[in-house]
């Protein structure tokens, strides 16, 4: 099916006359197909935001207002307290949770966004023996679920003595079987083969090739990786909590859990700290997705081969 | 609060001389160093443990305890059974809800009856109990939870009602006020199956008894059955609601409505109520939980939380005396009940009393605050708990389904105790654990 | 180095799909494989290990000391006990077949979602917008779980939500959170959370696609539908294999979501609702780890089946 229309729209290039910088029937992309994507778009993007907006309304309420006013409409505007709650709150707990999140979210995305580009260009640019079962490894770990191997790995990381420490969670964070094989999709899809053959003809060392071939050339797919853990590292919750003891060393997920958890049962009740908290831990996350979105320009030129 | 402070500080330092000698007397035939414990606690929910610590640590400087926070009691119950398997348990730890006896069948927790009793009677005698199990004691109760009724004066009074002292007189004025009002009396929550827990525990059941050489399970025994009878007629006569916590909203916006008219409670509930109320505060008021029978034979059913003591501890004695000074000791049971700091809860010293003004909030009561203490203290006095079992939260969580069920008439509430009974010995022998009777 | 690599012969740029034997083209390989070593190294602590630990302890039950239960528990060899009675667990096997059916309706639902969301962004021409759209798109995935459940069901609920208010305007009888509805709305939620993820995953694969072509196409007369329909999506066949993979085995893996509801409407949602439910109910509440280890493998086991004849299947199909 694929070949056939490929065929098709090869056919339909060499119709078009060479050169003569005056197509037929061209139909660039119009002023109604723009309009359908954009409304489109707009519906996924309400569908996406509009709920969110029950946040923003309520992290401005106090806890009376919280429980008792229309949930889609502001009540006593009281986000000043809320805010200055939120940092003074056991001595400012919320910006050490924030640091610790920092840390773990982009420590741990950066270096399992490079151990998985490595391991996924490895898997889909080369034939080695064992690449078959590695492949069917990382694809068969998906199927394990993750509350079967927290406890054992609790245990390992206790005999070698690193629990309560940041190695507890940033190791499990370095090692993602879907970042793997996410990346061997993107190189199998973004690095043609002839260009690596040429390099290596050209006498480069694997090395280098890598590193100043490849890396450049999956800016999308590396960007893409890495943003998708930064996010799941950053709401992560399972892993911190079971790892690290002591409320300082929580992360965001952790630490807001802990505030809402309890709240049917306290006389302090800090679901409004917990809203307030959630948007502004919504922040980070933001800054670090616009200042990417660079790399989801149209890709990048293929240089030599073409 | 500033003052408080000042006042505990000073007495604290007044206290740190005698604390030394008292404490150094106690230590059997050890070097001088300071004994280091850890002790892990649900800080979000009993606020002022760290203040506890911080206190004790002062006064006892050979007996140092390190606090370390957990997030809550479902996190604390894995980290327990995670450390307990892994060798790094703390020393003493707070029991989460449901464990005090499957925590000791399990090997996290252990029989501290070589330490801990009662002969000086510095605990009530029914947190006591509730730790006595068998021969053994599984832990060191802490706080307790007397329960009683608040009704919504307001809504009793337009029917010319005024608190129902028994069941049957409930039920009457309950269907009533159904009939001309829509007036529910009673909110049971699906996922929540204390009610008929608390009715049994009244009515004098014992869902797990110990006896000596195994457990007798009672879901089904005359009493047990007797209580559920009550909850059906509620549920047959639509006197019953279904609000959830989850929506705590909608469930905090119905009972300030006026559209219930009581609701059974305890006094670490109250300034929850108080803070979340818009509407009819100063309508409520307190009254004793509805007898069985005879008001002069009232008993009040509760709850007790205790703290556990690891079973791999080397500082067993030390964790046991450190939780019995956070028991009973005056300054640190002040600062755990403490409403805004700590966590209001009541403590289990023999006698309570002292506690009960500070506990119960100002403005929720109205006019009705003056009459307040006494029914406390009377819920107190007349307080009865139920022994945990050893498979006591697996047991409780085929019991919501059940439950859950019996509030949609599904099933009735005869069936779930019926089912119950067969579960839990099945469920217990399944697990190497004898039944009798 | 250079004259070994100019001596091969030219025409020799295939790499063979046997062991190789060649000198060179086994250092090729070795230095291939060593790229992959850092991860597979970190995978056998973290993954291999514990798997290997926990299929041990599948082996073994608890067993109390008898009488009252207060000696203490040990662990006892058990042999294959535990998946025998897991093959006989009613329970557990129609939690499967729920979340199984589950899956088959949902899954088409939100990839279709992901994948339209992601070609329509690919279409916009004008970079400012389309990166706007691309991160309100990712706002749910940045909203932490809780806030996510907190905010639903507030939506959801029957007594303050807008949902039923809304419908009751309309005259429709409108809760989600009865058992009628209730795979509506867990299915609403999920797709909710996870609509901006795979679409990322889909958008990254067709920013990949050559340009060329589809201007080729563009020039021909091909319209935005037919050149996203024989075009693009063909040739990102690798990536929608990869997010319906990770659909089915999240699907049928599904945990935080029914116990939120179950919270709303414990009469439909049982502590053993879902596959997951089931396995961490045994694990933490009965703490019959074992017994929970020996579910995970068949849970993984069927998963494993399923994802593999969905592999099976899609992949063939791009080779015939």
């Amino acid at each position: 099916m694929s070949t056939g229309v490929l065929e098709t729209a090869t056919a339909g290039v060499e119709k078009a006359p060479r050169g003569s910088g005056r197509p037929r029937r061209r139909r660039p992309s119009s002023t109604r197909e723009q309009t359908v994507a954009a409304v489109g778009l707009i519906l996924f993007a309400l569908y996406s935001i509009a709920p969110v907006w029950w946040l923003i309304v309520n992290a401005t309420k106090d806890r009376q207002d919280l429980y008792n006013s229309n949930g889609l409409w502001f009540a006593d505007f009281n986000l000043g307290a809320n805010l200055s709650d939120l940092v003074t709150y056991d001595d400012g707990v919320f910006f050490r949770w924030m640091l610790n999140t920092v840390l773990y979210s982009g420590g741990g995305a950066a270096v399992c966004t490079l151990i998985s580009i490595a391991a996924g260009y490895s898997l889909s640019k080369f034939r080695f023996l064992g690449r078959g079962l590695g492949l069917g490894l990382v694809i068969g770990s998906f199927l394990i679920p993750s509350t079967l191997i927290t406890v054992p790995l609790f245990l390992l990381f206790s005999q070698l003595g690193i629990v309560d420490t940041v190695w507890a969670v940033l190791i499990p964070l370095f090692i993602s079987p879907f970042g793997v094989y996410l990346a061997k999709v993107y190189v199998d899809g973004a690095v043609p083969d002839e260009l690596l053959e040429a390099a290596r003809l050209d006498g480069a060392s694997e090395q280098r090739i890598f590193l100043q071939m490849v890396l450049p050339m999956m800016r999308t797919g590396a960007a893409t990786v890495f943003v998708l853990l930064f996010v799941s590292n950053w709401n992560n919750f399972f892993l911190p909590l079971t790892m690290l003891r002591g409320s300082d060393k929580w992360t965001l997920a952790v630490g807001l859990y802990s505030w809402f958890a309890n709240r049917a049962d306290t006389s302090v009740d800090r679901t409004a700290l917990t809203l307030v908290g959630a948007l502004i831990s919504i922040i980070p996350l933001a800054i670090v997705m616009v200042s990417m979105q660079r790399y989801w320009r149209t890709g990048v030129a293929l240089g030599a081969v073409k | 609060m500033a003052s408080r402070k000042t006042w505990i500080a000073a007495i604290a330092v007044a206290g740190l001389a005698v604390g030394m000698t008292a404490c150094s007397a106690e230590d059997s035939g050890d070097s001088g160093e300071a004994v280091e414990l850890t002790f892990w606690g649900v800080q979000s929910k009993a606020q002022g443990q760290q203040a506890q610590v911080d206190l004790w640590n002062e006064e006892h400087p050979d007996v140092q305890v390190t606090y370390v926070e957990q997030a809550s009691d479902a996190d604390m119950t894995t980290a327990l059974q995670n450390a307990t398997a892994a060798g790094n348990a703390p020393d003493l730890f707070e029991i989460p809800r449901g464990y005090s006896v499957s925590f000791l069948v399990d090997g996290v927790s252990q029989d501290i009856s070589q330490w801990l009793d009662n002969d000086d009677e510095t605990f009530a005698q029914g947190a006591f109990d509730f730790v006595h199990v068998g021969d053994a004691v599984v832990g060191v109760p802490f706080a307790t939870n007397p329960t009683f009724n608040a009704v919504n004066t307001a809504t009793l009074g337009g029917f010319g009602f005024s608190a129902p002292t028994t069941w049957d007189e409930f039920q009457t004025q309950a269907v009533t006020m159904q009939q001309q009002g829509d007036i529910k009396s009673m909110n049971l929550p699906g996922e929540d199956p204390s009610y008929l827990r608390d009715l049994a525990t009244q009515f004098g059941a014992d869902w797990w008894q110990a006896a000596d050489d195994g457990w007798k399970v009672g879901f089904d025994s005359p009493e047990s059955l007797a209580a559920g009878e009550v909850i059906q007629r509620a549920i047959d006569a639509d006197l019953v609601s279904n609000h959830t916590y989850i929506e705590w909203d909608a469930l905090m916006q119905f009972y300030s409505s006026g559209q219930l008219s009581q609701f059974t409670t305890s006094t670490w509930q109250l300034p929850i109520y108080e803070a979340n109320f818009q509407s009819s505060v100063g309508d409520w008021a307190l009254a004793p939980y509805p007898a069985e029978s005879d008001p002069a034979d009232l008993v009040s059913p509760s709850y007790y939380n205790a703290y556990g003591v690891s079973a791999s501890t080397e500082n067993a004695e030390a964790a046991v005396e450190f939780a019995r000074w956070l028991a009973t000791d005056e300054e640190a049971t002040t600062l755990i009940a403490d409403t805004v700091d700590g966590a209001s809860l009541f403590p289990v010293v023999a006698d309570s009393s002292g506690y009960i003004d500070a506990l119960l909030p100002k403005n929720l009561l109205g006019d009705h605050l003056s009459d307040a203490p006494a029914i406390v203290e009377r819920a107190v006095e007349t307080s009865r708990s139920m022994h945990e079992g050893p498979d006591q939260v697996a047991a409780t969580e085929e019991l919501v389904d059940w439950w859950a069920r019996a509030l949609t008439k599904d099933v009735t509430v005869e069936e779930v105790l019926e089912h119950m009974q067969e579960w839990t010995v099945a469920d217990l022998t399944s697990k190497n654990i004898d039944v009798v009777g | 180095m250079a004259s070994v690599y100019s001596s091969a012969p030219a025409r020799r740029v295939r790499v063979a799909k046997t062991p190789p034997r060649r000198g060179w083209q086994a250092a090729q390989s070795r230095a291939g494989a060593g790229f992959s070593i850092p991860f597979f190294l970190g995978f056998l602590v973290v993954f291999v290990l514990p798997i290997g630990y926990a299929v041990y302890q599948s082996f073994f039950t608890m067993q109390a000391s008898g009488g009252l239960g207060l000696g203490g528990t040990e662990a006892v060899f058990a042999g294959p006990g535990n998946y025998v009675k897991a093959m006989t667990d009613e329970g557990f096997w129609a939690s499967m077949l729920r979340v199984a059916i589950f899956a088959v309706i949902q899954i088409p639902i939100s990839l279709g979602l992901s994948l339209t969301a992601a070609l329509l962004l690919d279409s916009v021409v004008s970079e400012r917008r389309g990166s706007g759209f691309r991160t309100a798109l990712l706002v749910p995935y940045m909203v932490p779980a809780i806030v996510a459940s907190l905010i639903w069901v507030y939506l959801y609920s029957p007594r303050v939500g807008p949902f039923t208010a809304a419908g009751n305007a309309l005259g429709i009888d409108v809760n989600l959170f009865s058992p009628g509805m209730l795979w509506v709305a867990i299915g609403n939620l999920i797709v909710w959370m996870v609509l901006g993820f795979n679409m990322l995953i889909i958008y990254g694969s067709l920013r990949g696609v050559d340009r060329s072509t589809l201007e080729a196409a563009r020039v021909d007369g091909a319209g935005g539908f037919r050149i996203a329909w024989s075009i693009k999506i063909p040739a990102i066949r690798g990536t929608l294999v990869l997010t319906g993979l990770i659909s089915i085995i999240g699907m049928l893996q599904i945990f935080n979501e029914p116990l939120l509801f179950r919270a709303a409407s414990p009469e439909t949602v049982t502590k053993d609702f879902t596959p997951i439910m089931a396995i961490y109910s045994q694990a933490f509440t009965s703490n019959d780890y074992s017994y929970a280890a020996a579910l995970s493998i068949i849970l993984a086991a069927v998963v494993g089946l399923l994802s593999f004849g969905f592999y099976t299947l899609t992949t063939r199909k791009e080779t015939s």
